[in-house]
């Protein structure tokens, strides 16, 4: 779960690293208010979940309180690289002097965090690690024994930066690595970690993402009680997740429905060789009752645009005669008049064909068979 | 022969008296794996499908000789439960539970792998058959077929659909392995090639991937350089989208690393078939063992 820009700043506040002043605002009033309070020019973010928010005009910097609201009406309600802003982060503006690069990182790789540190933040940090590899520093926790004081101070040597701000960088390792812990998260980036001429360290923009699988979620929730959980989620990506369902929203047409993410994400590789556009991944997971196919043929023909529903069931943990029952339930309250095309295979297939069977629709049985029919038919 | 279990293999399964580990252990009994104990803290002494339940692996090893543990406790116990495992020396952990947090996993799989002699496999993975001898697992057991083909899988059920494909041809399987869909998983690939290419009876293996992570590259590089059994691969997740978590916890495209194309492009840079959908990797097989 990847969180908005001012609720990752609730939770790296909360581990005590130092960020400039500032609040969330929802209306052009709020920003005028909370600029106000602030000293000197303030600076007005567009809270989405995407990169590059600068460059593609969504942080803009305000001389005066109604200098920052005018900008609000700009930014409110407008879109922002194909995502609608309704949040406006208001920061003072701070003045700077170096900005480096700060993160804690869960590497696959690796299996394990890694703390990376640049003394050239503010860009993107794939670019330096392109570029100039040499700017960039890391060291590796041990995850059985954790962080030790001799590896931040070796991290912060072979860096090279000033003596003046061991100190507070010292500090802010030590916190954002404990944030890392305590909030499971699989990454905590500061970039820049501005220092100010008072060689004050601050963390100007962060990213945050938590595992999803977290054991701290409920810590998590606690300090953002108003978490929209994630920003990048569609209206049905969330009514899906409330039912337990994995969903995502794809932009073709064909409803996919299936057991098994694997399984899924080959199914929507077939049907696209096939010519078929999936209009979404929809995961029911294993052992699914009638149920909770019912809802989640509920959620796919929710979209609207879907030209046709495939189903694509391997029956192992899964019964298909409970998958059956659920398609006929679904199907049975209206007149559906698209295309549904089931695939069924594997525990209790026979009583599954026959419910459907019952119900007028023939189940095929191979994938490629499914996905042929349903690009024909939808 | 087969890798990982075989006909003796001896199995205790932790979290016996939930609903999951009541339900799997009655299929593998069916099945014919020999599951001789279950571990349930605070149920000893009942029994589940004629298995005996005992309070810990410390217990149940005193009365019996346990070679495989398969897990199928909530996810918040899921780590104590491996290190139970580890620390009982168990050759063989399977972990099936899902949802398993990923700083434990850091955790487990830097202590299991270093400080102990275990191999564990998953989480969040079905398990692993070795047809017609045992199954440890979820695996839906009549869709194997005992042959000479070894699959090693991120996924579950697009395993038993390739399985199954393959076995309408008629090749059947030594041993399948589902290694888990998540972040970081107890094996890897590598662990699995490694003792699939020491196997005498696996002439050809099938590496069953999907999108996120680099562990289908650094496979490719190693089946390139250090075995000598033929293997092929299937990807999936080719019309994934960036971003996006599809269902896997470790299925996620970030940036230009983990897409389905990188992955193909790598295996086939490395000698290594792959098929576009189940069935193109199944006639694939076909032809190499024909």
């Amino acid at each position: 779960m990847r969180l908005l820009e001012y609720e990752g700043r609730l939770l790296l506040e909360d581990a005590g690293i130092p960020l400039p002043r500032g609040k969330v605002a929802e209306t052009a009033d709020e920003v005028r208010e909370i600029a106000g309070g602030l000293e000197g020019g303030t600076v007005v973010k567009a809270q989405v979940p995407v990169g590059g928010r600068g460059k593609a005009g969504g942080i803009k910097v305000a001389e005066s309180p109604d200098g920052a609201a005018e900008i609000a009406r700009g930014l409110l309600a407008s879109e922002l690289k194909g995502e609608l802003i309704s949040k406006l982060l208001v920061v003072e503006q701070v003045e700077i002097e170096t900005e480096y690069y700060l993160s804690v990182i869960l590497d696959r790789g690796r299996k394990g965090p890694v703390i990376i540190f640049s003394p050239e933040g503010g860009v993107d940090i794939e670019q330096v690690a392109e570029e100039k590899p040499e700017n960039i520093f890391e060291v590796e926790p041990d995850p059985l024994i954790g962080l030790q004081p001799f590896m931040i101070r070796e991290l912060i040597y072979k860096s090279g930066v000033r003596d003046d701000i061991f100190k507070p960088l010292y500090g802010i390792i030590e916190k954002l690595y404990s944030a890392y812990l305590r909030f499971g998260a699989t990454l905590v980036e500061i970039n820049p970690l501005a220092s100010t001429p008072g060689n004050d360290l601050l963390a100007l923009d962060s990213k945050v993402k938590i595992d999803d699988d977290s054991r701290s979620m409920e810590d998590v929730e606690a300090i953002l009680p108003e978490s929209e959980g994630t920003g990048d989620k569609t209206e049905i990506e969330r009514r899906a997740e409330k039912a337990g369902l994995q969903y995502v929203e794809l932009e073709g047409e064909v409803g996919v429905i299936g057991n098994g993410a694997g399984l899924v994400m080959s199914t929507l590789d077939v049907l696209s060789q096939k010519g078929g556009k999936p209009a979404n991944f929809l995961d029911i997971g294993g052992g699914a009752d009638a149920e909770l196919v019912k809802e989640a043929f509920d959620i796919v023909t929710s979209k609207e645009g879907i030209s046709g529903i495939f189903v694509n069931i391997f029956g192992g943990i899964t019964r298909c005669d409970e998958i059956a029952r659920g398609l006929v339930e679904a199907l049975g309250d209206r007149k559906f008049d698209l295309p549904v095309i089931v695939r069924l295979t594997g525990t209790n297939e026979d009583a599954g064909r026959k419910i459907l069977e019952d119900y007028g629709i023939n189940a095929v049985s191979t994938l490629d068979e499914g996905a042929d029919q349903i690009v024909k038919s939808s | 022969m087969s890798i990982l279990i075989d006909e003796n293999s001896k199995v205790l399964v932790q979290g016996i008296t939930g609903g999951e580990g009541r339900f799997h252990s009655k299929k593998m009994l069916e099945y014919g794996t020999n599951v001789l104990a279950g571990v349930t803290p605070g149920k000893g002494g009942q029994e589940v499908n004629g298995v005996p339940v005992y309070n810990s692996i410390r217990e149940a090893s005193g009365d019996h000789d346990i070679d495989v543990s398969v897990i199928f406790v909530p996810a918040p116990f899921a780590k104590d439960a491996i290190l139970e495992s580890a620390n009982n020396g168990i050759e063989l952990i399977v972990c099936i539970t899902e949802n398993v947090p990923v700083h434990d996993m850091t955790e487990v799989y830097h202590y299991v792998r270093n400080f102990t002699d275990s191999r564990l496999i998953g989480p969040n993975c079905p398990g692993v058959i070795s047809p017609g001898k045992s199954k440890v697992g979820i695996l839906p057991g009549d869709v194997f077929e005992r042959g000479n083909i070894g699959i090693v899988s991120r996924s579950g059920t697009l395993t038993y659909e390739i399985a199954s494909e393959l076995t309408n041809y008629g090749l059947g399987q030594s041993t399948v392995v589902g290694i888990g869909g998540d972040r970081i998983v107890g094996s890897n690939f590598i662990d699995i090639l490694q003792e699939f290419d020491s196997d005498q009876d696996t002439e050809l293996i099938v590496l069953v991937g999907e999108i996120g992570g680099s562990e289908e590259e650094l496979a490719a590089e190693y089946v390139y350089r250090e075995l000598s059994t033929p293997t092929i691969s299937y990807i999936a997740g080719f019309s994934a989208p960036k971003g996006k978590r599809m269902g896997h916890a470790g299925a996620i495209v970030s940036g230009e690393e983990g897409t389905a194309e990188t992955k193909a492009r790598v295996l086939e840079g490395h000698e290594i078939d792959v098929g576009r959908s189940p069935s193109e990797l199944a006639v694939i097989a076909r032809d190499l063992v024909v």
